[in-house]
């Protein structure tokens, strides 16, 4: 088992560690705007379309919200959003990952075809025919982290079905079942501890994904609804904005990308760390 | 089907003996455009349209769209089409249509006898009984619950054409139709109209029978290929029996359905010609452009808000009242659109809009935001402050929903401008975005909503349209409105020949709506023409007609 | 061989059955396509009435899904609520799609063996790290944003040049020269863009992918042996590592190829292509059943063949799988 040692490469690791601290800071901010000024985003100044300032660090737009505020309330939603679809795809792409892989036959043959249907499927579609019907509800960040909780999960699925069936003839499990332990003891104590790298390298590509998803919904008008926001809303209402107001466009685009990078920096420290067999040289 | 910009205030009187050469005259000097700049020989003009056609029969309820009308603009046979003026040119008549003097009932028109289609049969009486018999067919296999009168076709709108008791053709270019009830707006009839022999010989026949082509021509252009989901392709009628004859060679309609790409591409040299709804940055973007004039119009489309009157307290005139001196139309205005265009103003008038003739400012009493008065209507209506600043009256907090179709950032920005703005005198507002289906489908027409911002084409006829949106008990009601005042004047304005009382009448019409504030008009949706200066003569036309309007004088630039 | 390529079109055909009931279900429960009609001043109820019986929309769903499945096992896909037939309404829009896409597919396996092989023999190297920022950077981008900053890009190519090489809008000028040459000129004018940006992103992705399969290879025994027995580095790249590290790449692609589909229709709205993303988005938009249900028929039938013929790559790059 290689959790301490791993937790150790994990932070010296110099990619993973800027990469959380940077995931961190956006979190840090997003919650203390939130709690100083909790309707900061949605207050409206007569400063119409203004420049960055030290007034507006961000600049405002059209109606005079600041952006900066709107910025840090966004990436909060968007972190929910990825939050919650981390969670969600994860322990559902686990479970049946590793129920296909440990039990096999029909079970197996089950689960994999409905992993096929969601990936044969390209994921917006689902996702562009149900946003556009259910984001009306109220907290529609929610409906729309569900939504993509339903597409994403199958990646992981597959990956965990993978190595539990890579750990399942190994001797300590085949010891475990002469020893008569029941099936759902092995997998969580024997099984699943062994596929915990691969689990946690999808979870962060999950997140990404989730992020990114989000923004391409919003792109298509379909994502998070009015009067909320999100990261990808503001990216994709400030698209057109680009060639003439640009601080629209680019400061929440510059912190989406980050975020992105951010997570994906940690999924890299991560697989190095919890599989240093793979590493290079 | 109806001209769908006949505003209803038509200038002088053509029906002297000389209206021939009147309407000939107003031909050659389209509209506004005071003179016609010289057109050099030949020319392609690329159009980005946002919309693709899905037929050509624009009389149909599928095919009724603002896509299908740029291209049969120029094709079918139009007795009637309107200026930029809000005037309106007989361009397919020999002479206005009247009402015959000793039967006030009866309107006769006359096709101008040198209309010809583009396959030199001459276009007559056949052509618009065929077009009047399929707009009121009916079949009695096709009764059913929702539809008892068996119509038999798909037909968009038969406002007008249902009030014909008798069709009477007088001779090949000349007939009558009698009323019952008379029919003001009779003048914007007879537009958009195939030719009869072509559509009878297709086994789609009026419903799908123009699916691929609208068959000949009757007007400057002809059809000559669209390749779905790519282009289509209009050629100069050379036939044409109008005047000035047009010298481009073709007009290609690119379809690009997405506003952000057609300004790019008109930047990149792919298009020629771009019409999108304007917005702040797409403007400045068309602003940098080196070699492209853009004009700003406003349409007869106007924003506004609907109450829901059965509403509880929206149905307390007071609480509708504190909202209008609440809402500060002015500054939605100026963040919103003065931004591109100086001349974006407030509309007072939701029957007669601005930049039409007869237009009069009503509501003189909310001109300007005036949160104290609105305050002190709500107090002397019982309200009270209560948690968070908001009023309350019975325990019962004034908290409205607004609702409007989402994905719309105007839409969603004035909507927050609004929510802050009303939360200052006390009222709190909470947002709610509909997918245009929800919202027009379910939610307006069950009343499920408190207040709704969206928009209504004021444009073709005043009275017939405000008549349909708020007279008592009309479908498309949905605040339920009901006052004797308006009703009346509707009625008597519908049934009202002369042009001069129409419009008295329809004022009338908007001064019982603002009297009961039963909706609040904030502005008219703009529009932008963007031409490359390669080009002239192109004009918006910024009632319904769109810049397609005059194409038969479009042309390149004659090198100097 | 030919008996597993069977047994899996075979299992995709419940999948695609079932997906295909579940968008039909979900569309025609997403709304009533008529509901802006009704919503029209001056049209009539009779006129509503009407359109509604032609569209069927009074019926169940599970029977308006068996009555369009049972002519769509005819191949005829229904008509759309605007009167088209669906049929080579979808097909129109596969055959844009699919040049996009599959040009996409080849440009992305191209540069990212190209970069995947190249950084796999540096390891560490200066490049190696900027190909590992730059490719992090690549999939953390919104693909919608990538695309506008490679159109602005174009346009200000072509300011430059003069004239317009690049097109920014559509897949082809409507009309050009009669000429051959002309007409390919425009072709992969109006290409180089999006499928720029399809192959971007997955080459992204799968350049890091490349470069740990070469990495992996190189450190192989038979490799080593080869190198062992004295053979030129250039042939033991060129023909032992390479054609052993493509076999995880095949399968990595396959996988990917609904994904690419899904970024397809972000690249088809930002360069106003009429492929299949706009179709879709359309037909969700009209709530028009018959087209999205089309919509996925197509697309998940093509997504199952291109799987079929990655699984015939790799039964060819893969001696092992050839004889099971």
């Amino acid at each position: 088992m290689a959790s301490t040692a791993g937790a150790r490469q994990l932070l010296r690791h110099p990619g993973a560690a800027l990469g959380a601290c940077g995931l961190a800071a956006v979190f840090a901010a997003a919650t203390v705007a939130g709690r100083i000024a909790p309707d900061g985003h949605r207050r409206l100044s007569a400063d119409f379309s203004q420049a960055p300032s030290l007034r507006h660090p961000m600049g405002t737009d059209a109606i005079g919200h600041d952006l900066f505020l709107q910025v840090l309330h966004g990436a909060q939603k968007s972190l929910q959003v990825a939050m919650v679809v981390t969670v969600l795809a994860t322990v559902t792409g686990t479970t049946l990952g590793a129920l296909a892989g440990y039990r096999g036959g029909w079970v197996d043959s089950l689960i994999s075809r409905l992993t096929d249907l969601v990936l044969t499927v390209p994921v917006i579609v689902v996702l562009v025919v149900a946003a556009a019907r259910l984001r009306e509800q109220r907290e529609s960040w929610l409906v729309i982290a569900l939504l993509i909780s339903v597409v994403a999960w199958p990646q992981t699925a597959r990956v965990v079905r993978a190595a539990v069936l890579s750990v399942r003839e190994r001797t300590f499990v085949s010891a475990a079942q002469a020893l008569g332990a029941s099936p759902l003891r092995i997998l969580v104590v024997d099984v699943l501890p062994n596929a915990v790298a691969p689990i946690a390298v999808s979870a962060t590509l999950t997140m990404a994904t989730a992020v990114l998803l989000e923004t391409a919904l919003s792109f298509l008008g379909l994502g998070v609804a009015a009067p909320e926001t999100s990261l990808g809303r503001l990216v994709a209402t400030g698209q057109s904005a680009a060639g003439t107001r640009p601080w629209l466009f680019y400061f929440p685009g510059i912190v989406l990308v980050t975020m992105c990078v951010c997570v994906a920096a940690i999924g890299e420290g991560l697989r190095s760390a919890l599989d240093p067999g793979r590493d290079d040289r | 089907m109806v001209v769908l910009a006949l505003t209803g205030a038509c200038t002088g009187s053509r029906d002297s003996p000389g209206a021939r050469e009147a309407a000939r005259k107003s031909a050659d000097l389209p509209g506004l455009q005071a003179e016609m700049e010289e057109r050099g020989d030949r020319g392609r003009l690329v159009y980005a349209a946002e919309q693709e056609p899905n037929g050509f029969n624009g009389s149909t309820s599928r095919n009724a769209t603002i896509g299908v009308k740029n291209v049969t603009e120029n094709i079918f046979f139009y007795a009637v089409k309107a200026r930029p003026d809000s005037g309106v040119d007989y361009v397919g008549l020999e002479r206005e249509p009247r009402p015959l003097p000793d039967r006030p009932q009866v309107i006769e028109w006359q096709i101008r006898k040198d209309a010809k289609w583009s396959d030199a049969t001459p276009i007559t009486v056949a052509d618009i009984q065929y077009y009047f018999e399929q707009v009121m067919l009916k079949d009695p296999a096709k009764v059913s619950a929702g539809n008892p009168d068996g119509w038999a076709n798909d037909v968009a709108n038969r406002v007008g054409y249902d009030q014909i008791t008798r069709f009477t053709r007088v001779d090949d270019k000349t007939f009558q139709a009698e009323f019952e009830p008379a029919y003001g707006d009779f003048r914007g009839m007879w537009t958009d109209i195939p030719q009869a022999r072509f559509m009878q010989a297709q086994p789609g026949g009026w419903d799908t029978g123009l699916n691929d082509t609208p068959g000949p021509s009757a007007g400057p252009y002809l059809f000559k290929e669209w390749n779905k989901g790519e282009s289509l392709v209009l050629v100069r009628n050379a036939e044409w029996w109008g005047s000035p004859k047009p010298t481009l060679d073709s007009i290609v309609f690119r379809f690009l359905p997405d506003a952000a790409s057609s300004v790019a591409a008109l930047r990149n040299q792919e298009v020629d010609m771009i019409y999108p709804q304007p917005q702040v940055d797409l403007v400045a973007e068309v602003r940098r452009l080196d070699g492209v004039r853009h004009s700003i119009g406003f349409g007869p489309t106007f924003e506004h808000l609907t109450f829901n009157l059965k509403h509880e307290q929206l149905g307390d005139k007071a609480v509708r009242q504190a909202i209008a001196w609440g809402v500060d139309r002015n500054r939605i205005v100026q963040a919103l659109l003065r931004p591109f265009s100086a001349q974006a103003a407030r509309v007072d008038n939701s029957v007669v809009l601005l930049g039409q003739r007869g237009y009069e400012a009503h509501g003189a009493d909310y001109h300007s935001p005036n949160p104290a008065r609105a305050r002190a209507a709500l107090e002397g209506a019982g309200y009270a402050r209560g948690a968070g600043g908001y009023y309350e009256k019975a325990g019962r907090r004034l908290s409205f929903r607004l609702s409007t179709i989402g994905g719309n950032q105007l839409r969603e920005q004035q909507a927050e401008l609004m929510r802050s703005q009303l939360a200052e005198v006390g009222i709190e507002i909470r947002f709610e975005t509909l997918t245009p289906r929800d919202f027009f489908g379910v939610h307006l027409p069950s009343g499920d909503f408190d207040i709704a911002n969206f928009a209504w084409s004021g444009g073709p006829f005043p009275i017939s349209a405000a008549k349909q949106v708020w007279s008592t008990g009309s479908g498309s009601n949905y605040g339920g409105y009901s006052s004797p005042a308006f009703d009346r004047a509707a009625e008597r304005g519908a049934r009202e020949l002369d042009r001069e009382r129409q419009l008295v009448l329809a004022n009338e019409m908007d001064r019982a709506l603002w009297d009961d504030l039963a909706v609040l008009p904030l502005y008219q949706k703009p529009t932008l023409l963007a031409v490359r200066n390669t080009f002239v003569n192109i004009s918006d036309n910024p009632t319904n007609e769109g810049p397609f309007w005059n194409a038969q004088v479009w042309g390149v630039r004659k090198p100097s | 061989m030919a008996r597993f390529l069977i047994r899996r079109l075979l299992h995709s055909v419940p999948v695609v059955v079932v997906s295909s009931f579940l968008v039909f279900a979900m569309v025609a429960a997403s709304g009533d396509p008529l509901a802006e009609l009704r919503g029209r001043p001056g049209v009539s109820d009779a006129t509503v009435a009407l359109r509604s019986e032609q569209l069927e929309l009074h019926k169940p769903v599970h029977e308006r899904y068996l009555g369009w499945a049972g002519s769509a096992v005819r191949g005829d896909l229904g008509t759309s609520v605007g009167g088209e037939p669906v049929a080579p309404m979808v097909l129109r829009h596969l055959g844009v799609t699919l040049r996009m896409v599959l040009l996409a597919v080849v440009v992305g396996i191209a540069g990212a063996l190209v970069v995947g092989v190249g950084t796999a023999l540096r390891p560490r190297s200066v490049l190696d790290r900027a190909g590992s920022v730059l490719s992090m950077v690549l999939l953390a981008t919104p693909v919608f944003w990538l695309a506008g900053l490679l159109k602005d890009v174009g346009i200000r190519f072509n300011e430059l040049v003069g004239r317009t090489v690049v097109f920014t809008a559509g897949e082809r000028s409507p009309a050009t020269g009669a000429s051959v040459a002309s007409v390919v000129a425009d072709r992969l004018g109006h290409l180089v863009l999006p499928t720029l940006t399809l192959a971007l992103v997955a080459m992204a992705g799968w350049s890091r992918f490349q470069r740990a399969a070469t990495i992996e290879v190189l450190n192989a025994p038979y490799v080593q042996s080869a190198r062992a027995r004295g053979l030129p580095e250039r042939r033991v790249v060129g023909v032992h590592a390479l054609r052993n590290a493509l076999i995880p790449l095949t399968a990595v692609v396959a996988t990917d190829f609904a994904a690419i589909l899904g970024g397809a229709v972000l690249v088809e709205v930002v360069f106003a292509w009429q492929g299949m993303g706009r179709l879709l988005l359309d037909a969700v938009a009209r709530s028009d059943v018959h087209v999205a249900t089309g919509w996925l028929l197509v697309t998940a039938s093509v997504v199952v063949v291109l799987n079929l013929l990655a699984d015939l790559v790799y039964a060819a790059l893969d001696p092992r799988i050839r004889n099971p």
